[in-house]
């Protein structure tokens, strides 16, 4: 039913753009708790994004508004790839090149606007934006790459969940890096060092104000989010939730993702609050180790295993 | 201790007319014989400079006078030498080629008294801003009324930045509490050199103390000198004024003197190990720290009536007592916080993140530390052995048993175990000083003014060794109060300590010496007004290029 | 190894809970003892102005009104550093320091404590001369004859004397 489809689709996105904040939000909330402290409430941070959104920035250039858009689209474009509530995507051929650019992009294009930046803090932050981005992003194509090495197929949807596709050495290895990389790709403590606050005022985000700072927050969320689905559609099996109500298809996987969401903010929130921040060299060490081991389970695929 | 003084008083006879009053011996020498007084002072006495003041004494002596203050830690003693500056062009010999260490205070004596110091290394001015002050505004000379303001119609931003590109931190920066500028001139990610620009919380408070406040009244204002270890600039002042007066306290009144200054000192530096924890990102052990700190500041606020400006003291003694039932409510809160410091302490100093970045970080090396005259904590992470509370017993220290904490490692890391061990014996000071209150008045039944009269006291704040140093005026005033807060002698040893670190480890490097930046600008009123041309300057120079 | 440290913590950050209180929608007491806001009992105040002469940054000041034949006792708050001085002086412990502590408003006059104590005219000039409450007070210390004498300003007073003194004198000689 195309209708419904699109209907899925829609509130995929929908969700998405509403379930990333929310998760923020509970994140500091749990982390509140584990200082001792009660915390701002849990719907904070969607509380905050609609203030600025409303809000006119303030002495802005044009560059950062064009490449905070473009960041934010390209955010946008990926909940309709990346499955989030609901099991459906406009996954197409050869999709995950797609999919690897656009989560590149983001963050590149994140460092690009705060360069535009006037103050040498945002340039400061940029610099470690772009220098941990790239390392990141290198470990998730080598992981994306193993896991279509291993199967043998590019695209996405054919690649979710990898229940019915059988797992291989090379695999599990993949994936056990990528549940470990979903908390670094949020950036969060040891790693959150471009925005460090106490050090460079915010780094990345000291020049935004208004809409484009609601936007570059709302487009960091959004990544946060789709990484960590990602990984939840390699390992969930999504059919399992599926009802046949007169004649359409329900699909209830909503259910167990929304849990499981929940469950890794959590997880996520009670780590993040055990951590100092790492300074970047030694950031920089531990994903260059990562990206080694990455290479080396991709080099397994291809040897077979 | 008489028999050292005598000993010390006779071998100075060779440089001047030495004089000895109090423990305090003063040497009144002239330019000839300075560098020898120095040298000989430095390398035969072991002398180290706790500050330099200027005073304007020209309505009693037609001349000004330059006085500065060396401490014989060994000795416990307080050695002043005083030189006579002439009233026209008032010139005199610098002694910082000699002590690096007097760089600072002799550049405030210039800007804020006009007295030239020949032989000074830099023309930079400290305090005084060329393009911001009035030509010929000196505001400590006595011709200079309090109420008249220093600045020009239409202040312009001046600091020139530095070559290379540089990041500015502050004056306004989350990772510090007051207003301070260090420029960090940076390659890459390397500190190649750093500035320091200061002196923008001025509040006239020596100017003041002079003018509208009698002695009686500057208790109050000298507790407002720092946001966190007031107290102990009270006590110092308090101190300084009963030396030049002659007066002794009463013992109860110094035993709860002592017990307040250690409970600062435990407040202020639990302070200090939740903004390193925050520096260093790890918010939990900033949060868990304060944690541990409120029963501290509620227990100043049952013994005193406020969490930190206490209010208790006054020239003569004390204004409250510490009764029994607050006696036991001490021991429970310095019980508690034991536990819970000792529990966790070392939990955060062992994270991994924590020692990559403070080990090895902000390196201070005992030679420069030693030239530089640093002090309190940070004398002592550098193996300097030097605390005022051993060295200048006052209050009720000498009835305390407790160590002085020392380490080599010349690091971050190592200042925040000095730290941690001095916590836990102010601690046992606490413990040992409230069991035992002597029962005698609280305070002396009269005050007795003498004119003219000097005194220096001295105290370990928090942060090292404070020093006031004040001449009584006439009725009830002063004629001069300087304030030498621990923070003065300390914030240059950070252009040291930067230099070749990471600029992420910038912020850590300069929240451990533990800086009051309101402690060490509290000679003048400056109202700075910062034009936009700042960032555009830096702005230009970025677009230069990394 | 930090990683045991780190369970360590979560596990104590657990046992204790949350220790914050969602101040200001939860009532904090002070502790006896607690400087916070000087007031003055105006039954017991005898317009003195002690309090004033003490005051380290002149927040409590006095002016008399010869129209009101009133003395004004003002504190501003603004100017106050609730060290207490006021209420050690006070000679007839009129000043107390309270436990009130949340003193931030949005009209400067909230910030002024006014007192008005009334005074007593001079019997012969007219001129309000002392307030009523310190004029009662010395009464205590001066004998019965000499009572009526003390509704007199001291100028008038001392035209009287030397009046009688001269008298005296004429009389004598």
């Amino acid at each position: 039913m195309l209708w419904l489809r699109l209907t899925y689709i829609v509130l995929n996105v929908l969700v998405a753009l509403l379930l990333a904040p929310l998760l923020h939000g509970i994140e500091r909330k749990v982390k509140a708790k584990v200082q001792n402290r009660i915390g701002p409430p849990i719907l904070q941070t969607i509380y905050d994004l609609s203030k600025l959104y409303r809000r006119a920035p303030i002495g802005y250039s044009i560059a950062s508004w064009i490449l905070i858009s473009m960041s934010f689209s390209y955010a946008l474009i990926l909940t309709l790839l990346v499955p989030t509530a609901f099991n459906v995507s406009l996954g197409f051929t050869s999709d995950l090149v797609l999919v690897i650019y656009l989560l590149t992009s983001t963050s590149v294009l994140m460092a690009l606007a705060a360069i535009a930046g006037a103050s040498p803090y945002s340039g400061v932050g940029s610099s470690r934006e772009a220098s941990l981005v790239m390392a990141i992003e290198l470990v998730i194509a080598f992981i994306i790459g193993t896991l279509a090495v291993s199967y043998g197929v590019f695209t996405l949807p054919k690649l979710l969940p990898i229940w019915d596709l059988g797992f291989k050495p090379s695999v599990l290895g993949a994936l056990t890096l990528l549940a470990i990389l979903t908390y670094i790709e949020g950036l969060r403590l040891p790693f959150d060092i471009p925005e460090a606050e106490p050090e460079i005022a915010s780094g990345v985000y000291v020049d935004f104000s208004g809409r484009i700072l609601a936007a570059a927050l709302h487009t960091h969320l959004l990544r946060r989010l789709l990484v960590t689905s990602l990984f939840i559609d390699f390992l969930l099996p999504r059919e399992w939730f599926y009802f046949k109500l007169g004649g359409y298809l329900i699909d209830l996987s909503i259910v167990p993702y929304l849990i499981i969401m929940v469950l890794a903010s959590v997880i996520y929130a009670v780590t993040e609050a055990l951590f100092g921040r790492y300074r970047i060299d030694a950031a920089l060490k531990l994903l260059k180790a990562m990206a080694i081991m990455s290479l080396g389970v991709m080099v397994l695929a291809f040897a077979g295993y | 201790m008489r028999s050292q003084v005598t000993e010390v008083a006779k071998k100075l006879k060779a440089f001047g007319e030495v004089y000895v009053r109090d423990g305090v011996v003063k040497v009144v020498t002239d330019e000839d014989r300075l560098k020898d007084l120095i040298l000989y002072m430095l390398q035969s006495l072991n002398a180290r400079l706790a500050t330099t003041v200027g005073v304007d004494t020209r309505v009693l002596t037609h001349n000004y006078r330059v006085i500065h203050i060396f401490s014989i830690d060994d000795l416990k003693i307080y050695v002043l030498v005083e030189l006579k500056v002439p009233k026209e062009r008032p010139a005199v010999r610098s002694i910082t080629p000699l002590i690096p260490g007097a760089d600072w205070s002799e550049r405030e004596v210039r800007d804020l008294l006009g007295i030239e110091f020949k032989g000074h290394p830099t023309k930079e001015y400290l305090i005084r801003r060329p393009k911001l002050w009035l030509e010929h505004a000196y505001p400590l000379r006595k011709d200079y009324p309090h109420s008249k303001k220093v600045l020009v119609p239409s202040p312009q931003y001046d600091i020139e930045p530095t070559k290379g590109f540089s990041v500015a931190i502050g004056p306004y920066h989350p990772a510090l509490h007051e207003p301070e500028h260090f420029e960090l001139v940076v390659d890459g990610e390397r500190i190649v050199e750093a500035r320091y620009c200061g002196f923008m919380v001025h509040r006239g408070i020596e100017k003041l103390g002079e003018s509208r406040l009698d002695i009686y009244q500057i208790p109050f204002i000298a507790e407002r000198i720092c946001g966190i270890c007031g107290f102990t600039h009270s006590v110092a002042y308090t101190q300084a004024v009963e030396s030049a007066l002659g007066i002794d306290p009463p013992e109860r009144a110094k035993y709860i003197r002592s017990i307040l200054l250690e409970i600062e000192r435990v407040h202020s530096h639990l302070l200090w190990f939740g903004v390193l924890f925050h520096v260093l990102g790890f918010d939990t052990g900033f949060m868990n720290v304060w944690r541990i700190r409120e029963p501290v500041m509620e227990l100043a606020e049952l013994l005193t009536g406020n969490r930190k400006t206490y209010g208790v003291n006054k020239v003569g003694g004390v204004r409250r007592d510490i009764d029994e039932s607050k006696v036991k409510k001490v021991k429970e809160v310095v019980n508690r916080v034991r536990k819970e410091f000792t529990e966790l302490i070392d939990k955060f100093l062992n994270l991994s993140e924590v020692i990559e970045r403070t080990k090895g970080v902000g390196v201070l090396e005992v030679s420069d530390a030693k030239k530089l005259c640093v002090v309190g904590p940070n004398a002592r992470a550098s193996s300097i052995d030097i605390d005022t509370r051993r060295d200048h017993p006052y209050a009720a220290y000498p009835n305390a048993e407790f160590k002085v904490p020392v380490s080599d490692g010349c690091d971050v890391y190592s200042r925040a175990l000095v730290r941690r061990d001095e916590i836990l014996e102010s601690l046992s000071i606490i413990e040992q000083l409230v069991s035992d209150l002597p029962k005698t008045p609280l305070s002396v039944e009269e005050v007795p003014f003498k004119e003219l009269s000097e005194g220096v006291g001295a105290t370990e704040a928090p942060r090292g060794e404070n020093v006031h140093y004040v001449i009584t005026g006439r009725s009830r005033k002063l004629f001069r109060w300087r304030v030498r807060a621990p923070s003065y002698a300390n914030i240059p040893s950070l252009l040291y300590m930067l230099r070749g670190q990471h600029l992420a480890d910038a912020p850590a490097i300069i929240a451990s010496i533990d800086p009051c930046f309101s402690c060490t600008d509290r000679v003048l009123v400056i109202n700075l007004r910062y034009g936009t041309k700042r960032y555009v300057t830096l702005r230009k120079l970025r677009s230069l290029g990394e | 190894m930090s990683s045991v440290g780190r369970l360590d913590i979560l596990k104590k950050a657990l046992g204790i809970g949350v220790v914050t209180r969602k101040y200001p929608y939860v009532r904090v007491e002070p502790p006896e003892g607690f400087r916070g806001k000087p007031i003055i009992d105006p039954d017991k105040c005898l317009g003195c102005g002690a309090c004033a002469e003490a005051c380290p940054p002149k927040a409590i000041s006095t002016e008399d009104s010869q129209e009101e034949g009133a003395r004004y006792v003002k504190i501003f708050y603004g100017r106050c550093i609730f060290c207490g001085m006021c209420a050690d002086v006070c000679p007839a412990n009129a000043i107390e320091l309270s436990k009130e502590f949340e003193l931030a408003s949005k009209e400067r006059n909230d910030l002024y404590l006014v007192i008005k104590v009334p005074m007593v005219k001079c019997s012969v000039c007219g001129k309000y001369f002392t307030t009523a409450p310190l004029l009662l007070k010395s009464l205590e210390n001066v004998p019965e004859h000499l009572r009526p004498i003390m509704t007199v300003c001291p100028e008038c007073k001392s035209k009287l004397s030397s009046r009688f003194t001269s008298f005296a004198r004429r009389v004598g000689s």
